[in-house]
């Protein structure tokens, strides 16, 4: 085509619809200098023109047009791509994501796909960690989570209404617009360790635009080489000492925080930490023990700091949920260290500390209080109090941290409640990680006993104090009634060879603050008389055995034993054992054999209590019969006897039988021998043989029976004459239902000498 | 800058400067041709394809080649063919090629023409001007020196290549 024209130059001078052609001619073929490509489907049309001339006019031309269609070009970046893989550091235990983001640096819009196989080209490709999920988040559109490639790809690829979810090509800067994301999400345990390697790797598909074909990328790969570390660790240790006095003990606590683990510790989001704590931070907590429970020990003083993290504070709570900065009726003491702290003090790690081991020299923060300790039973033992430290803290990880607390379970983004962490201040158990405890005595130990009769180790003896209880046995051989009956006039008692031994049952109390473990030991006791060569004594558990208890082992029963162990404010029995020899023994009758038996503490050597066993050979009711006469008076008129072993006829003779309970008496609880349904037996013609010695009564044949009725002095039941009334009878019995010991009575009877 | 669709432009240009084909008879008459050629590199061989309908991508080279002949009955004085580096192309710098002629560049869309166009850019109070990068050309055009005579063509090329 042919024009005739004004010179080109002349144009684009003359006139702007000139310039404005060639203007808007041109100017489509400049674009921007950022411009990523050529949209798929563009037409891109050229036209040439030209100018002549013949000397005088001016010619332009104009040629064909050349159209050329850009096809599709897709292409994407991964980010951060396999050549410069990114880095995170994750913490045993902890879930992780390495966020990988997809641009679509081709020339149209398309979508991603994943390439590959999930563990080969996608999620954990190397390493201990275990791949959880995908997360895809493309723009305008909520996080989505899938557990497989295919997933991932259905759900980019058709999860738009079936159509796919398209991402416009970066045009200038690129924008989220341009991207998605796509997280690898992994999991780890406790147990590991080292490095690993997560990829992804994607393409791009830029569907048919006009006469553009659709297209796919080729493959690109994103990759992070990821390193596990230990997560921020709160270490600490408690060291309790026991002082002041047993009636004013006191216990002293030193107690020391440290980040041992291998990454910084962060500040807990005011809004997890309980209520009257404002702002960030860490804070540790100490609940104040209980001696025994359900009494709450107190503070006595205010804590003080040996090592202060700057801008850290004690504060105080009465019930673990509320805190403030006063002390009064204090049961808890704590530390909060705010967010401003922590850099300078748990912001690093600081590695040579471990759980429950802390030393100065290692701690971040350390402080000691003053408790007041407890005078009750058991408070000296030394497990009688445990007090637990814990404390509630940030990791790197995102999460809060404490003793009962799953780990990585809270997160630490400020929705996560007080009411959350308040176990980690409930924490009873110290040897958790971020707690701490010590167990100790809550007094200094004071050795304390008492000994004495079974059931009453507390019991006193004549003279008011527990040294000189008493338990007191009759001796019958095991019933074999060996010496029931005195010989040689009642004073000496046999006891056969190899007879039954003596057994005492006796009680001991611990008095003191701790558990002990007394040293029993015997001795002839005063006013007791010891037994005869060839007895001996032992100790053994009662029959029933001892059960262990939380400070003294099992002790079967009938065990041997030279020392016992009781729990501060407990009783135990044991068995005092005389065991006769294998010869025959003789004792003096109405006469008390046996021991003192002393437990000395083990705690306190100075502290010691006596008790006494004592026991009778041939029974402890003695009978002591007298006579008087009346010397030349009858019984009518007589009133005065004198004792005397002649009497003549028609003299009136005067038998009294005075019957006394040897056993001892006085002091209180104490286990004496009373007797009962004692009956004593007068026959004026009896006659026999009592352990060898004969005896013969005569009053009946001499006499003319009893003159009157026998007067007993207590006033007990006289009865069993011959005949059937008193007077004239030649017999009578006195029955004396109780005889306590140490009482005594008599009972009186007169005939007449024929 | 004003821009405006081309065919009504073109339309008042007609009007205005057009004198019709009398004159044909007796002056130049300059035909022009342009055609369109994927470049390729094969084993080392340049190779040349029809572009004209041709789908193509993203960093794919195009030859345009312009062809002029001279089919009046006086020489073709002035002779100036130019085309645009069309929009989603760019110029490949060193391209630009004619026998007797010089090759001439604009970046401001045919106003100004330069063998090495300038840039002004001004940068913290001071202006400094600096040869435009070929990425920015969007035109070129060919000085023919001579006459081009009846009968006779030239032949004048550049490449561009897709964005």
């Amino acid at each position: 085509m042919r024009t005739l024209t004004k010179s080109l130059p002349a144009i684009l001078r003359a006139a702007s619809a000139p310039v404005a052609f060639c203007a808007a001619a041109f100017a489509f073929a400049h674009g921007s200098a950022a411009q990523a490509g050529t949209a798929a489907g563009t037409a891109i049309t050229n036209t040439a023109t030209a100018s002549y001339s013949d000397g005088t006019n001016t010619y332009s031309s104009q040629s064909n047009t050349v159209t050329v269609t850009v096809q599709n070009a897709p292409a994407l970046i991964i980010a951060p791509p396999q050549a410069t893989p990114g880095t995170s550091t994750v913490s045993p235990g902890a879930p992780g994501s390495d966020v990988y983001t997809l641009t679509n640096v081709g020339n149209s819009a398309g979508y991603f796909q994943l390439s590959g196989t999930l563990g080969t080209n996608d999620g954990v490709t190397q390493g201990q960690p275990s791949f959880a999920s995908f997360t895809v988040t493309v723009p305008g559109q909520s996080a989505q989570t899938f557990t497989t490639v295919a997933q991932v790809n259905s759900y980019l690829a058709t999860g738009n209404g079936g159509s796919p979810y398209t991402v416009p090509q970066v045009v200038g800067t690129a924008t989220s617009a341009n991207q998605i994301t796509i997280s690898v999400n992994y999991t780890t345990s406790t147990s590991s360790t080292g490095t690993f390697t997560t990829n992804l790797t994607a393409a791009i598909t830029q569907p048919a635009a006009g006469s553009a074909p659709a297209a796919t990328s080729g493959t690109a790969i994103g990759q992070y080489g990821d390193t596990l570390v230990a997560d921020a660790r709160m270490d600490a240790q408690k060291i309790a000492t026991v002082g002041g006095t047993s009636s004013a003990p006191t216990v002293q606590y030193d107690v020391r925080f440290n980040n041992g683990g291998g990454r910084a510790m962060t500040a807990v989001n005011a809004a997890s930490l309980p209520s009257g704590i404002s702002g960030a931070g860490i804070i540790v907590t100490d609940k104040l023990p209980q001696y025994p429970t359900g009494t709450q020990l107190t503070l006595n003083g205010t804590p003080t700091f040996v090592k202060q993290p700057a801008g850290a504070s004690f504060i105080y709570s009465s019930n673990g949920t509320y805190w403030t900065t006063s002390a009064t009726g204090a049961t808890y003491v704590g530390v909060f260290i705010p967010a401003s702290a922590i850099t300078s003090s748990f912001g690093a790690s600081n590695p040579g500390s471990s759980q429950g081991s802390v030393t100065s020299a290692q701690a971040q923060l350390e402080f000691t209080f003053l408790i007041n300790g407890s005078t009750a039973s058991g408070a000296a033992n030394s497990t009688a109090i445990t007090n637990v430290v814990n404390s509630i803290y940030g990791d790197s990880s995102g999460y809060i941290d404490g003793p009962g607390l799953t780990p990585y379970s809270l997160l630490n983004n400020g929705n996560t409640p007080a009411s959350a962490t308040a176990p980690a201040i409930a924490n009873t158990n110290g040897t958790l990680t971020g707690s701490a405890q010590a167990t100790s005595a809550a007094a200094p130990v004071a050795g304390s006993v008492l000994n004495g009769p079974s059931g009453f180790p507390g019991a006193t003896g004549p003279d008011g104090t527990t040294n000189t209880d008493y338990t007191a046995l009759s001796y019958t051989d095991g019933g074999n009634a060996c010496c029931l009956s005195a010989t040689n006039g009642g004073n000496v008692e046999t006891v056969p060879a190899s007879a039954t031994a003596v057994t005492f049952t006796n009680s001991i109390q611990d008095t003191g603050n701790k558990y002990d473990v007394y040293t029993l030991s015997s001795a002839t006791g005063s006013g007791l008389s010891a037994l005869p060569a060839g007895w001996t004594v032992k100790y053994e558990s009662p029959a029933a055995g001892l059960p262990a208890t939380a400070n003294c082992a099992n002790v079967p029963g009938n065990t041997v034993i030279t020392t016992l162990c009781v729990e501060s404010g407990a009783t135990v029995n044991y068995q005092t054992i005389y065991t006769p020899p294998a010869t025959a023994t003789t004792f003096t009758a109405y006469t008390p054999y046996g021991d003192a038996i002393t437990a000395t503490s083990g705690n306190t050597a100075t502290a010691t209590n006596i008790t006494i066993d004592e026991f009778f050979v041939g029974g402890f009711v003695k009978l002591t019969k007298t006579v008087a006469d009346a010397a030349g008076t009858g019984c009518a008129s007589a009133t005065t006897f004198v004792v005397s072993t002649t009497a003549n006829p028609g003299d009136c003779v005067q038998y009294t039988i005075t019957y006394l309970n040897v056993a001892p008496t006085g002091g209180t609880n104490d286990v004496t021998l009373n007797a009962t349904s004692l009956v004593i037996t007068e026959n004026g013609s009896a006659a026999g043989t009592t352990n060898g010695t004969a005896y013969t009564n005569s009053w009946a044949t001499n006499s003319g029976g009893l003159y009157a009725a026998p007067v007993d002095s207590l006033g007990n039941t006289l009865g069993g004459y011959s005949g059937g009334t008193a007077v004239g009878s030649t017999t009578f019995t006195d029955t004396i239902a109780s005889l306590a010991a140490g009482a005594s009575g008599n009972v009186t009877f007169k005939v007449q000498i024929k | 800058m004003k821009r405006q669709s081309m065919p009504p432009l073109l339309s008042v240009l007609a009007i205005v400067w057009v004198t019709g084909p009398a004159l044909a008879s007796a002056a130049p008459h300059v035909t022009l041709k342009l055609v369109g050629s994927h470049v390729t590199v094969v084993d080392g061989h340049v190779k040349r394809e029809p572009v004209d309908g041709v789908v193509l991508k993203a960093g794919d080279d195009v030859e345009y080649e312009i062809v002029a002949s001279n089919t009046g009955t006086r020489p073709a004085l002035k002779l100036i063919p130019m085309a645009r580096v069309p929009a989603g192309t760019e110029y490949v710098p060193g391209s630009a090629k004619g026998a007797r002629a010089s090759a001439q560049f604009s970046v401001d869309g045919g106003k100004t023409w330069s063998a090495a166009p300038t840039v002004v850019e001004k940068s913290a109070g001071v202006t400094v001007v600096k040869r435009a990068d070929t990425s920015l050309y969007n035109a070129v055009r060919f000085v023919q020196e001579g006459a081009l005579a009846p009968g006779t063509k030239a032949t004048y090329s550049y490449e561009v290549r897709v964005k």
